[in-house]
């Protein structure tokens, strides 16, 4: 049974949500950060992939998360910096590294699963 | 009696027992010096070890139809089997890849150690989902996942192995996804293979096959079909069960005989002084050889032109001069030394004898050295300066100017021959049979296959090798080159022809027969009496199948046999003959027998113990 879209939508707690999502380490996320209907449209095609340990994580309003992912550790990919992009797709490992970045639809769409799998082993 | 049996019983179960260890010894000082054999005259890798890259393998079908597939540190192949040669393409390719495209072929063995590894994986990714689902400690199942983090990187962080993934079907269980890796890897594989055998048809990569049969008076290649065009060999077979004497072996029972009869009439030291004695004829051989006789007419030759009065250079004649006195010295030391040997020995010490002539032969062999490099430095000022006589003296000078250069050669072979006949029994010993020098260098009937016209496949038939025996070894060679580069050796494989599994066959053999139990013996009566005999041997019963295969000492030196014994006894001393049988063991290539028999004329039972002896010019062999 894949695990449900975990939607983190509240400008005021997004951050400390966040947080609390990866302070076990026991969870791999594929982040989807935007309020477009692809940006729902991705994330839902995301979850039948998101069981055992792995989550889909939808940020409708990023923003304030921005300065957080520009400091996160990174592997085997360029850290987003600002101004960020409309598009902003990552893999995140259960340390909080980010390991792959998408910036447009057609890419994440296409590499849902390979973000899992490099989120899960990098 | 019962002493020589328990002595004989006690020395079969020490043989039984250390020859494991002694045999790994022996085996590896001599594929340690086949190995340097082997590398002196070939260059790339020597292989029967297990350290070395492989690029085929053999699978053998004897006469009876079993198949044996071969381990790395396998050496005997049976004489008359059918080997079924797979090559590995892959490995080939790979070989071709890295002179062609070293970082196609870096990337091709990272896929290829990761196929190997897919079932280990695949079983770690399904441990961490368990360990997850028991709730277990993420310590437990979260370095599982890590452990796959090399594949990952290799297939999804490059852009067209990643779109090679994407297109492979899968579903939404993790496993899938995982299986759905290694399906990419292969793909990815079979790809780059693709484009190497692509480069290397472009470059005009090649690769060689050959085969060589190997015995001690001859190499010759064998064809492998699809591989050259030589032409297979008339079928034979060794003979297996071989109960009949052969031509040579009934000539040293005659001596045997011989020798047996001078120890019992005369005694045993004179019967070993009289064979001692006739080692000295191999010296005496030399003057029938055709390069003596060669060298004395070309002495006779160069006296004449040197003293004639046609010959105008002065460092001509001098130079023929030179040649003629150094040919004259030699034929005066040959000739001293023929008439030693022709003349019976008067010592009564049969080992100083032997040595003698050893050291003769030995300093034979020196002066033939000598002569010559002499003879050679004569021809070429010889040559420089013929230019300047007059065409009689040119014709002259020519014609004998070949037998100069070649008789020095000519002859130091045939010197050669007779020393190392005295060091046969020594070498053969502890090397196996003494085996022609091989090159294994390709000639223009082996085809240059490029990698993709390649069968996978090769039959080498040992039936149409050639006439072979046991002991004779065959070779197997597989090399790559380049258009208009010669081939370099990949790999090469030594394998001794032995049967493997049972087989029999005769010896002859010299006994010490003890007909009088110790308690009966009087002060007059002999302790031992002597008998030809021979025997009749089964082989092969006392080795595994791995000890058959990778044990070539085994073969050439402990080769233990048992059967019956069949001697010519005369036990009263009234040289009436009696036939003794009886049961035998033989070791070490029947050079010691021993065993119990009857005297089937008077019913008495001996107990016996025989060996080989280098009776006359027969050698050990």
């Amino acid at each position: 049974m894949p695990n449900p879209i975990i939607t983190l939508n509240n400008p005021a707690t997004t951050a400390a949500q966040f947080d609390a999502l990866l302070a076990p380490g026991d969870k791999t996320f594929f982040a989807v950060l935007g309020n477009s209907a692809n940006h729902q449209t991705l994330a839902t095609a995301a979850q039948p992939d998101a069981s055992t340990w792995r989550h889909v994580l939808l940020m409708t309003d990023p923003t304030l998360l921005y300065p957080k992912l520009s400091l996160m550790s990174t592997a085997d990919v360029t850290p987003p910096v600002p101004p960020m992009p409309t598009w902003v797709v990552i893999a995140i490992t259960f340390d909080g590294r980010i390991v792959d970045i998408a910036t447009d639809f057609g890419t994440a769409t296409a590499n849902i699963i390979p973000f899992f799998i490099e989120a899960e082993t990098l | 009696m019962k002493r020589i049996i328990t002595y004989g019983l006690i020395l079969m179960m020490i043989s039984v027992k250390t020859h494991a260890q002694v045999s790994k010894t022996i085996d590896s000082i001599k594929q340690k010096v086949a190995t340097g054999k082997a590398a002196k005259k070939t260059k790339g890798t020597t292989s029967n070890t297990d350290d070395a890259q492989r690029f085929f393998s053999i699978k053998e079908v004897d006469e009876n139809g079993s198949t044996v597939t071969f381990q790395p540190d396998y050496r005997v192949v049976d004489p008359n089997s059918v080997l079924n040669l797979t090559i590995d393409t892959a490995a080939l390719i790979s070989k071709a890849g890295a002179t062609l495209s070293p970082d196609i072929t870096v990337k091709l063995k990272k896929l290829v150690n990761m196929l190997a590894a897919e079932k280990e994986s695949i079983d770690n990714v399904k441990g961490a989902i368990i360990a997850y689902q028991q709730g277990r400690p993420k310590q437990i199942w979260q370095p599982l996942l890590k452990k796959q983090g090399d594949f990952a990187r290799l297939i999804l962080k490059d852009p067209d192995n990643l779109s090679i993934y994407n297109s492979v079907p899968k579903d939404t269980s993790i496993v899938s996804q995982y299986e759905a890796l290694f399906k990419a890897a292969s793909i990815i594989i079979g790809r780059l293979k693709d484009q190497i055998v692509s480069q290397a048809k472009t470059n005009g990569v090649y690769v060689q096959l050959g085969a060589w049969l190997e015995t001690s008076k001859a190499s010759t290649p064998i064809h492998i079909p699809g591989f050259d065009s030589y032409t297979p060999q008339p079928a034979s077979s060794v003979q297996r069960f071989q109960l009949v004497l052969t031509d040579d072996q009934k000539a040293q029972l005659q001596q045997i005989s011989a020798f047996a009869d001078t120890a019992n009439s005369e005694g045993l030291g004179r019967a070993i002084l009289n064979a001692t004695q006739n080692s000295g004829q191999i010296l005496t051989a030399l003057e029938n050889l055709q390069s003596y006789k060669d060298l004395t007419a070309l002495w006779t030759s160069l006296n004449k032109l040197a003293d004639s009065t046609q010959v105008k250079t002065a460092a001509v004649k001098t130079a023929l001069q030179d040649a003629a006195n150094a040919i004259n010295t030699y034929k005066n030391n040959v000739d001293a030394l023929i008439a030693k040997y022709k003349s019976p020995q008067t010592s009564t010490d049969g080992n100083q004898l032997l040595l003698q002539v050893n050291t003769d032969v030995g300093l034979l062999q020196s002066q033939t050295s000598q002569l010559s490099t002499s003879l050679q430095n004569d021809f070429t000022t010889i040559n420089g300066l013929v230019a300047a006589e007059t065409a009689d003296v040119q014709t002259q000078i020519k014609t004998d100017l070949p037998i100069l250069q070649k008789i020095g050669g000519e002859f130091k072979t045939d010197l050669s021959s007779i020393g190392s006949q005295e060091a046969t029994f020594i070498s053969q010993l502890l090397l196996g049979k003494g085996l022609a020098e091989t090159s294994y260098d390709f000639t223009n009937q082996v085809n240059q296959l490029s990698i993709n016209q390649l069968n996978n496949t090769a039959i080498i038939d040992l039936t149409t090798a050639g006439q072979r025996n046991q002991g004779d070894q065959v070779t197997i060679k597989i090399a790559m080159g380049k258009a208009g580069v010669a081939s370099t050796e990949l790999e090469t494989e030594h394998y001794k022809l032995y049967f493997c599994g049972l087989y029999a066959n005769t010896a002859v053999g010299f006994l010490f027969v003890s007909p009088t139990p110790v308690f009966k013996r009087t002060g007059d009566n002999a302790f031992f009496r002597y008998a030809p005999s021979y025997s009749i041997l089964l082989r092969g019963i006392f080795a595994s199948e791995k000890t058959a295969r990778t044990s070539v000492s085994y073969h050439s030196i402990w080769e233990p046999g048992i059967g019956l014994n069949f001697s010519a006894l005369d036990f009263n001393n009234t040289g009436s003959v009696q036939l003794g049988i009886g049961g035998v063991f033989s070791i070490f290539q029947d050079f010691l027998q021993f065993g119990y028999g009857i005297n089937t004329f008077d019913g008495r039972g001996y107990a016996f113990f025989g060996f080989k002896l280098p009776v006359g010019s027969f050698t050990i062999h």
